[in-house]
């Protein structure tokens, strides 16, 4: 139990210090070499690992369905997003707002039970969570002045 | 504004491609997935530089060494996530994942690591996060 809690926290460590790097990367070459230079890494170092966890049980591949070999462009679409949101917002903020676009689509699809996925109800704890994240978010980036509005609503 | 419709549409992207992940890893294995996914990405990327143009890779030397294996550390955050979803499974794991990525982000946006001016946390971004924080157990569990 511990010890996975303690990997899953470590895995949302490093996806901050990837953002980071890729930060770092793309202020001196273009988003689209940045995006190449990630997600090349990113499949040399899983090559890697799985031959190195599965040895040659890792060249077994079962014959797969066309749309399999255009998963890719959506990583595409990841590692850009994420890094001009980066750039422009700031990491936090852009953290936040990605984070909470990934909740809510989550919940929608999950809800609606879209691309095959088993159908989960929309229950009143997930309207809280989703209204808890809302409010979290607008506060976090609330100005100066409204800063002094809001904590007198809240208070 | 246009920062962000860029991180909305990341958030959308990376739920496609949790839940793409998750079904191509169901039929070939995880590394398989992980490899398929970011091989055929990172070979249409590389089209897409061709493509427009972008000289810029030529600047890469410039770039310090360690930051140009960020994308590397995907293979470390594949494999601590895939461990801690077969111990705890999916709500704890990604729970857990989301409030150290937002904790994690904060303290090196907070010690000036990504060298733009340390932003400043006062009690409403700090009430911010925590009805995130709820927000994303709330939602997980």
């Amino acid at each position: 139990m511990i010890a996975g809690i303690l990997l899953a926290l470590m895995a949302g460590a490093l996806i901050s210090v990837q953002t980071l790097f890729n930060n770092k990367v793309n202020t001196v070459v273009h988003s689209h070499t940045t995006t190449a230079l990630v997600l090349g890494m990113g499949f040399v170092a899983s090559l890697c690992m799985g031959v190195l966890f599965e040895g040659a049980d890792f060249w077994d591949w079962k014959a797969m369905p066309a749309w399999f070999w255009f998963s890719g462009l959506v990583g595409i679409g990841v590692v850009t997003c994420v890094v001009k949101g980066v750039r422009l917002l700031g990491p936090s903020y852009a953290t936040t707002i990605v984070m909470a676009s990934q909740l809510l689509c989550a919940l929608w699809w999950d809800s609606a039970g879209w691309f095959d996925l088993e159908q989960v109800p929309f229950t009143a704890q997930k309207a809280v969570g989703v209204t808890a994240l809302i409010v979290g978010l607008l506060l976090f980036k609330s100005k100066p002045k409204e800063k002094i509005r809001l904590l007198h609503e809240i208070s | 504004m246009k920062g962000i419709i860029y991180a909305v549409l990341g958030g959308v992207f990376l739920t496609l491609q949790s839940t793409a992940n998750a079904a191509i890893g169901d039929h070939l294995g995880s590394w398989q997935a992980a490899v398929l996914t970011q091989g055929t990405g990172f070979a249409a990327a590389l089209l897409i530089v061709w493509l427009s143009g972008d000289r810029s890779w030529k600047k890469l030397s410039q770039v310090k060494l360690p930051y140009r294996f960020g994308g590397a550390l995907a293979a470390f955050i594949i494999f601590s996530n895939i461990t801690a979803f077969h111990q705890n499974g999916a709500a704890v794991t990604v729970s857990a994942v989301l409030i150290a990525q937002i904790l994690a982000t904060l303290g090196m946006e907070k010690a000036g690591w990504y060298g733009n001016a340390a932003i400043k946390l006062r009690t409403p971004q700090w009430i911010g996060i925590a009805l995130m924080i709820t927000g994303i157990l709330c939602l997980s569990f």
